[in-house]
């Protein structure tokens, strides 16, 4: 083995006269041409998540319904839409909506099919986009291109912006990139041509999706502190936000003579919660880049964000901190933009230029391509593999990148709204004599994060129906976090159903007027797990068949149902075997008996483990050995 | 675009004098965060209860091996390697402590030991201090090394790791230097990694090999290798011949195949879960791995890429990785950290007021690479407890749990069966029935330690059964009695409380089984036991 040997030392930054330097050669030293194609790829790769979808997906119902409004309306903003069994009123900004309804109008399609494509497709334009602010913010194309790169081959955006909610998000995303890249030129380089546009983009980006708006806003009072930090800049600053409060009044100011400010004061609330102020970080179900293998752009933002702070360049490392600590509703979305940044900055001036230094290489950017003279030189000079290492661990790295990329981006497309529970959905609305209009239900999925939840979410909108269990419409009734407990809460309800809904009562009985226990009478509906487990529905009807009375089975399941039949006669065991389907169960009573009773009386009593009983010994090995 | 220029030394490796120093932080900071754990918890953490009947068995025949172990009452071939059962039964012996104490204890001790072996290893194997100190406080926190040397099973996991690092290390160092009073500790530690564990000691035989190969093959090193080699087979020919004569060698074949992990080469590289470092939450140590590769590659350190190759190629799973990923982990940090961002130089600047040339710190870089590192073992050991709540590792059975297996051991006929249901797929940690047998002294018809001694069949066979036992977790009475037959026996069923579906219920209610533990009114957190009656 060997000691320490003293390594070469090279100093790219004034690299000596014999150094070799390395250039581009031929068309690659096209930016133009580099970046079609990287966006390209990255259209491609998000084309696979849409590609042959019948459905929205995961999410977007409000918005769909918004839409549909809108467009019956001639795009005047309608008061409310008939959403959730009941005329929803109309808080969300319209801007994304409305351009989703114009860009219907001018290609002729449908509505529906427009929410399945239009958001991935948007999205494609978020790459290139990232390249052009990134080459503002640094001036180096290299640098710019590698960002975009990672940035777009960086599941996360890709999963939250192809999705339905997508037809907002995406525009205000965009608009915000926008916004972002006039205001540096405005706060930074001082240039007030960019005042207006800075302002109007901000506006566009709050008007579409007000997480862009808030993460613009944010954005631009860091760039001042930090990188502007002197008076032309805050005044430029205060009347970008002068103008954008303007703008944004035009509909804000209206929308709350008529809904109020408590709303809007409840759903901002939302957006930043301390408690998950580091969750991406501490997450142990997804990577917050949504890397499925071993997250190496996570890493590469990691070490660029040390390089930065090494060159004393706080920007990016502050803004990474800021979004995630101010913006932890959709934290990792936006993250996402300084993580590329990061991740480039670690490649092009840390990670790249090391592997090089074996082979005294200074590298000034670019793709490591040599002219002949210079591979001729470096043949003299013996290093006849000098830039292999380089090739392979671009390529690797790469292909790693796509590859989980593209791993990580098709889960959603699983989160779609299928045959089967279009066919619940249907049996709930076809017959209002066996559905009454006004029933109520509590919609069980297997899903755990209400993001995901595609059927929590299409449920009122396709059914007319109210879903007692709403999470994100319940951010504008003030009562998010008890929405959000009572969701996290139900998803245990499947062992224990009835003590489960009776302790989800008592801790959220006020939680948008769901009172599971008392509330539900006969004419209510419970509706129980879709998909998945069809053997927790069978357990939930077969304990407390006095409460639940079996009402709906999707057909084609018959194999399901015969299982269902036998079980409940009480004789065989059959084990369940079969696809998912959808189940509706009537709540015929809810007499709790005193067994029950007493079992959840013990369970809300039963002390912690450490103050029970003086535990056991057992130190040796028992008789019997 | 400003580039690299490196200093000639890293600032670490410049301050030899503070490596003592850094050491002893490593190893406080390795044996608070495995204190720490062991505390947490009354009885050893996670599994061990197969292991902790060998010694008691082996105690029992008075050090002599017996030919059956009595673990499960199933009288499998006791052909398990020994020799950690010698040490922690001699132990036992010696300061007549308890048992128990000594399984949570002894791994947490040994795995610090391990450290130190490692560092000695590390400090010739790697280039400078630097990387040595790095890849020790790698190893030393690490959630693939942490883990399983300190639960209850790490007396024998531990016991291997130190043996086989040592192995390897005195491998090394005979490579290097060839030396005859070099071949007894290789061929001693290699023997004892062998009769430990097969997984660690196949790793010790193959990196002694790979490192003399690539390293050093001057014919005096060969021959002195050889000869190691073949003394530490006369070591464990010792056992070897002992189990062929009660046994044959199938039990012992049967055990090394059914452990084989067939698993392709590069899974670690395409999961979330099962990569070369376990980090539950960003596998940083992971990606920086990867790029730990390609700096090996650039810096033509070969050994370490074949070494990991290789290791990847044959079936020691990835426990024994640990040892080459620390390495190539530490290559990383130290050249992309510890090296590159401390070697920045911050440009001077020209004040405006005074036009005086202001020359900008150059120890800001240095700071933040060494704050960098500090960050990435801050976030690493966190990691640790975050494994606990995601997968159950490193759980100790609880006061109910053991109340209620003291209460099967006093109440219960000895030749009686137990079904014992956790719920728990056979990836989890389940230390429940892994301990069941070894604290009651009754059977578990859906045991799955010390099955692998079975023939590959047999063995497939059992594992299927305690997945389908476990399943029954949502179904009724009737999906246990179909897996398992009546019998004239006493048969129970044994019901954590991580059992919360339907089956809870539908034994509650079924005629066909009596609960009798506990006897007073069911309690949410209680185990509960039932009996068949027919």
């Amino acid at each position: 083995m060997q000691a320490d040997s003293p390594q070469t030392i090279t100093n790219a930054g004034s690299p000596p006269a014999d150094d070799i330097q390395i250039d581009l050669t031929g068309f690659l030293s096209s930016h133009f041409v580099l970046v079609i194609v990287m966006t390209a790829t990255a259209g491609l790769l998000r084309y696979l998540v849409f590609r042959g979808i019948d459905f929205p997906l995961q999410d977007g119902a409000w918005a769909y319904k918004m839409a549909e409004a809108v467009a019956t309306g001639n795009y005047r903003i309608p008061q409310t839409a008939l959403f959730d069994g009941r005329a929803f009123e109309s808080f969300f900004p319209p801007l994304g909506v409305m351009l989703a309804v114009f860009i219907d109008r001018q290609t002729g399609g449908t509505l529906f099919d427009l929410f399945q494509t239009l958001p991935g497709q948007l999205s494609i334009v978020t790459v290139p986009l990232v390249y052009i602010l990134s080459l503002r913010l640094t001036g180096a194309k290299w640098l710019s291109f590698t960002t975009a790169l990672v940035f777009g081959f960086m599941p996360v955006t890709t999963n939250w912006m192809v999705v339905g909610s997508g037809i907002v998000r995406t525009p205000g995303y965009i608009f915000a990139l926008l916004a972002i890249h006039q205001g540096y030129a405005l706060l930074v380089w001082r240039n007030e041509n960019h005042l207006l546009t800075t302002a109007i983009l901000a506006a566009f980006a709050f008007l579409s999706d007000p997480e862009s708006g808030y993460f613009v806003l944010y954005t631009l009072i860091l760039m001042t502190l930090v990188l502007g930090r002197n008076r032309y800049s805050v005044i430029n600053l205060v009347f970008v936000l002068t103008l954008l409060v303007m703008l944004g009044g035009i509909w804000l100011v209206p929308a709350m003579v008529v809904y109020g400010v408590e709303p809007y004061l409840s759903a901002a609330a939302t957006v930043f919660r301390p408690s998950q102020i580091l969750s991406p970080l501490l997450n142990t179900a997804t990577a917050f880049t949504g890397e499925p293998f071993i997250p190496v752009i996570a890493l590469l933002g990691y070490l660029g964000f040390c390089l930065l702070i090494a060159k004393r360049r706080f920007f990016l490392p502050l803004w990474f901190i800021i979004i995630m600590i101010l913006h932890t509703r959709s934290a990792s979305a936006f993250m996402a933009i300084p993580l590329a940044f990061m991740a480039g900055a670690a490649l092009h001036q840390l990670v790249i230029p090391l592997l090089l230094r074996s082979s005294q290489i200074s590298y000034e950017g670019g793709l490591p391509l040599l002219r002949f003279s210079e591979r001729a030189q470096l043949r003299q000079l013996n290093q006849h593999f000098y830039l292999l290492p380089v090739w392979v661990f671009g390529i690797a790295l790469a292909g790693y990148i796509v590859f989980g990329a593209y791993r990580g981006t098709q889960i959603v497309r699983e989160r779609v709204i299928d045959e089967v529970e279009l066919a619940a959905f249907e049996f709930i609305t076809s017959d209002e004599s066996r559905i009454p209009d006004d029933a109520r239900f509590l919609v069980f999925t297997s899903e755990t994060d209400w993001r995901a939840d595609t059927t929590a979410t299409w449920f009122p909108a396709l059914t007319g129906r109210e879903s007692v269990l709403l999470v994100p419409e319940s951010a504008w009734y003030n009562d998010f976090g008890e929405t959000l407990t009572l969701y996290n809460g139900i998803d245990d309800c499947t062992a224990q159903p009835l003590t489960c809904l009776i302790a989800l009562d008592r801790g959220a009985a006020t939680a948008r007027g769901i009172a599971v226990t008392p509330a539900i009478t006969q004419s209510d509906l419970v509706r129980l797990r879709v998909l998945d487990d069809p053997t927790s529905l069978v357990i939930v009807n077969e304990l407390l068949p006095e409460v639940f009375e079996y009402l709906y089975i999707s057909p084609g399941v018959s194999g399901a149902l015969l299982e269902y039949l036998v079980q409940t006669d009480g004789e065989v065991y059959t084990s369940i075997r079969a696809e998912g389907n959808a189940r509706i169960y009537q709540l015929s009573s809810l007499e709790i008996t005193e067994q029950d009773a007493e079992e959840i009386e013990q369970e809300a009593d039963a002390p912690p483990p450490a103050e029970a009983e003086a535990p056991p010994t057992v130190t040796e090995a028992p008789s019997g050995n | 675009m400003t580039a690299v220029t490196p200093t000639k030394d890293a600032p670490i490796t410049a301050r030899s004098r503070w490596n003592p120093l850094w050491l002893l932080l490593i190893v406080v900071v390795s044996v608070a965060l495995r204190v720490g754990l062991v505390l947490t918890e009354d009885f050893p953490l996670g599994d061990g209860g197969f292991f902790y009947q060998s010694v008691v068995d082996l105690q029992a025949n008075e050090f002599v091996p017996p030919i059956t172990s009595s673990y499960n009452l199933e009288q499998l071939p006791y052909v398990f390697p020994p020799a950690a059962f010698y040490i922690v039964g001699g132990l036992q012996t010696i300061t007549n402590a308890s048992l128990t104490e000594i399984f949570r204890w002894y791994p947490v001790a040994v795995s610090v030991v391990a450290i130190l072996v490692f560092y000695a290893f590390a400090s010739i194997g790697l280039r400078g201090q630097t990387e040595a100190l790095l890849a020790t406080m790698i190893f030393a926190i690490v959630p693939i090394g942490v883990i399983p040397a300190i639960s209850g099973g790490g007396v024998v996991r531990a016991t291997a790791s130190v043996s086989a690092i040592a192995a390897v290390h005195y491998g090394n160092l005979l490579g290097i230097n060839p030396r005859r009073t070099l071949i007894v500790p290789v061929a001693v530690f290699l023997a004892l990694a062998m009769l430990t564990q097969f997984q660690w000691g196949l790793f010790a035989l193959i990196s002694v090999i790979v490192v003399y190969f690539v390293r050093r093959r001057s014919l005096k090193a060969t021959t002195l290798i050889i000869a190691a080699l073949l003394l530490a087979v006369v070591l464990m020919s010792s056992w070897v011949l002992y189990v062929d004569r009660y046994h044959t060698l199938e039990p012992l074949a049967n055990a090394l195949f059914n452990s084989i992990d067939v698993a392709s080469p590069l899974t670690p590289f395409f999961s979330r879960v099962t990569t070369f470092t376990s980090e539950p939450m960003l596998g940083l140590l992971a990606a920086l791995g990867i790029l730990g590769i390609f700096v090996c590659a650039v810096t033509k350190r070969w050994l370490l890429i074949v070494w990991i190759g290789v290791l990847l190629v044959f079936p020691v799973g990835l426990e024994p990785l640990v040892v080459p990923v620390a390495f190539i982990v530490a290559v990383a940090i130290n050249y992309l950290i510890v090296t590159g961002i401390s070697s920045f130089r911050i440009p001077s600047r020209i004040d405006p007021a005074t036009g005086a040339v202001v020359q900008a710190s150059n120890n800001w870089p240095v700071v933040v690479s060494v704050a960098s590192v500090i960050l990435l073992v801050v976030y690493t050991a966190v990691g640790i407890f975050k494994s606990r709540d995601v997968t159950e590792l490193l759980i100790g059975l609880n006061r109910f749990q053991l109340s209620a297996m003291e209460w099967v051991s006093e109440n219960t006929p000895e030749e009686s069966r137990f079904i014992v249901i956790t719920g728990l797929s056979i990836d989890e940690e389940d230390n429940v029935t892994d301990w069941f047998p070894a604290l009651t002294g009754r059977s578990n018809v859906a045991a799955t330690r010390s099955v692998e001694l079975l023939e590959a069949a047999a063995f497939e066979e059992r594992l299927e059964r305690y997945e389908e036992l476990q399943a029954c977790v949502t179904q009724r009475a009737v999906c246990i009695e179909s897996i398992v037959p009546s019998a004239p026996v006493p048969t129970y069923v044994y019901l954590t409380p991580t059992v919360r579906g339907r089956l809870r219920a539908a034994l509650l209610q079924n005629d066909n089984y009596d609960l009798v533990y506990p006897s007073t009114r069911t309690r949410v957190n209680e185990t509960l036991i039932f009996q068949r009656l027919n």
